[in-house]
């Protein structure tokens, strides 16, 4: 009986320091910058630009967010936007001469939301804000927090002066202010 | 050779305090010492016939110990043994029917040895868990618990409850990995195993931790299929699925924060649940407080 008692205890401590019984660790993803990476990508497929911003690379500009960035580069940037090619690069400063389709301005970045419109002009290029404050200051869509959830709201107006038409599906899946 | 010896004598020892002649049970006795085990089970179930020997405690004792030494010898502690049960019967009714306590050693002996392999093959079966024996362990744990109340009636098996359905918790997070989140009946186990675990300890740091960490970590894995072909309308779908998840996971890591506050896994945790809830000022106060365990050089991990 002792042997038994013996054995018990040694089965009960390979049981637990079985080494692929180790505590789970937090997955580290930015589930956040996921689902914003995923919608600036149908922003970019669902909505509409002119006939002349549809010639040559779809380029996307994200300004102060490296997760976004990363989120858009590795999931979506070998995609096509119609029959364009996808470009995304991450924008550095708020003065900037080239076109972007489209340019999102993250939250830490909105001190220098002023700037990005001011160099953005009045190209094809639809601005997307991470502060809901913006959305009558030059931005067409702006991320908003919803119960926990990142939705979205839209000025069809400042998108219209901008040339771009939104799409149905973003429009019947935006929120109200 | 020495257990087996020790068997005879648990046997024999009875006989001789009874000394009435052969009856039908000292004859299974016999048989059973020239190793003919099935013969032994014959005729010990033929002496139960007798209505001279079928309310002797020793009767069903000599049956229990037979039908165990079946279970041991014959199906090699095949955990499915029918006999096993057989035994465990045996030896209860002999221990309802000793009124005098003659045998109640040797039959907590062999119950105690019976109960002992339920254990066993419970924690034996978490290290080869899958679909079909999924049920087992409990229930063998459960059944371990019932028969060890006539060994130790103090014993509220608190501890080993705990430990028990952490390690199942820990069993089906584990095929649930394995198997991409696929198959969701792992998930629903393991949730049930670790809130199982918090009857027990409510304030148990491994159980709220384990289980705060797989409900949100089933919403990451979520997160990680949108692809390009994701629609919007299924993004937001997922959005609030995970958002779901991240809520449920918040009460259970919280728990486990107090249990241990200075924990550098829960304060990470806490930090990815109220970033992924979009709670920006919360998740920069635990990502304060981790940066400052760093520095002040007592992170646990």
């Amino acid at each position: 009986m002792k042997l038994f008692w013996l054995g018990m205890a040694a089965l009960l401590s390979v049981w637990l320091q079985s080494p692929d019984q180790t505590d789970p660790q937090v997955e580290d993803d930015d589930t956040v910058a996921v689902f914003k990476a995923s919608y600036l990508f149908k922003f970019a497929t669902s909505n509409d630009w002119p006939a002349d911003a549809k010639t040559g690379p779809f380029k996307v500009g994200i300004f102060g967010n490296s997760s976004v960035y990363e989120n858009f580069l590795n999931k979506f940037a070998t995609h096509a936007v119609g029959s364009q090619v996808v470009e995304v690069e991450e924008i550095t400063s708020a003065n900037f001469d080239e076109f972007y389709h489209m340019i999102y301005v993250d939250r830490a970045m909105s001190s220098e939301f002023k700037k990005v419109i001011d160099s953005v002009g009045d190209a094809h290029t639809l601005v997307v804000a991470d502060d809901k404050s913006f959305i009558n200051s030059g931005a067409c869509i702006s991320f908003v927090v919803v119960d926990n959830a990142t939705k979205y709201i839209i000025n069809s107006e400042a998108a219209q002066k901008k040339g771009i038409t939104f799409g149905s599906t973003i429009i019947l899946w935006s929120v109200s202010e | 050779m020495i257990q087996r010896l020790g068997a005879l004598l648990l046997i024999i020892a009875p006989l001789f305090s009874l000394a009435q002649g052969t009856t039908k049970t000292e004859e299974a006795v016999r048989i059973y010492q020239t190793g003919d085990l099935m013969a032994a089970r014959t005729q010990i179930l033929n002496a139960l016939q007798s209505s001279e020997e079928k309310d002797q405690a020793y009767t069903w004792f000599v049956k229990g110990f037979i039908f165990k030494e079946i279970f041991k010898q014959i199906e090699k502690g095949n955990p499915f043994s029918e006999n096993r049960e057989v035994a465990v019967e045996a030896i209860l009714h002999s221990m309802k029917l000793d009124g005098t306590g003659q045998y109640r050693e040797n039959n907590v002996n062999a119950l105690k040895y019976l109960s002992l392999t339920y254990y066993n093959d419970a924690v034996l079966l978490t290290k080869s868990l899958n679909e079909s024996n999924l049920e087992f362990p409990l229930q063998f744990y459960q059944r371990y618990k019932e028969l060890n109340v006539h060994i130790e009636p103090a014993n509220d098996h608190k501890e080993q409850d705990l430990e028990f359905y952490k390690n199942m918790g820990k069993a089906c997070r584990i095929l649930y990995e394995k198997e991409d989140g696929t198959k969701v009946i792992y998930f629903d186990k393991m949730v049930d195993f670790y809130n199982m675990a918090l009857e027990v300890a409510p304030e148990d740091f491994q159980a709220n931790y384990n289980l705060a960490v797989n409900y949100y970590n089933k919403g990451v894995y979520k997160i990680r299929k949108i692809d390009h072909n994701t629609e919007i309308f299924e993004l937001i779908r997922i959005q609030d699925e995970c958002v779901a998840l991240f809520k449920q996971a918040l009460p259970f890591m919280l728990a486990a924060n107090e249990a241990q506050p200075e924990h550098a896994d829960t304060l990470k945790g806490l930090m990815a649940i109220y970033r992924s809830l979009s709670d920006r000022e919360n998740a920069m106060a635990y990502q304060e407080e981790l940066e400052k365990l760093i520095t002040d050089g007592k992170p646990q991990d």
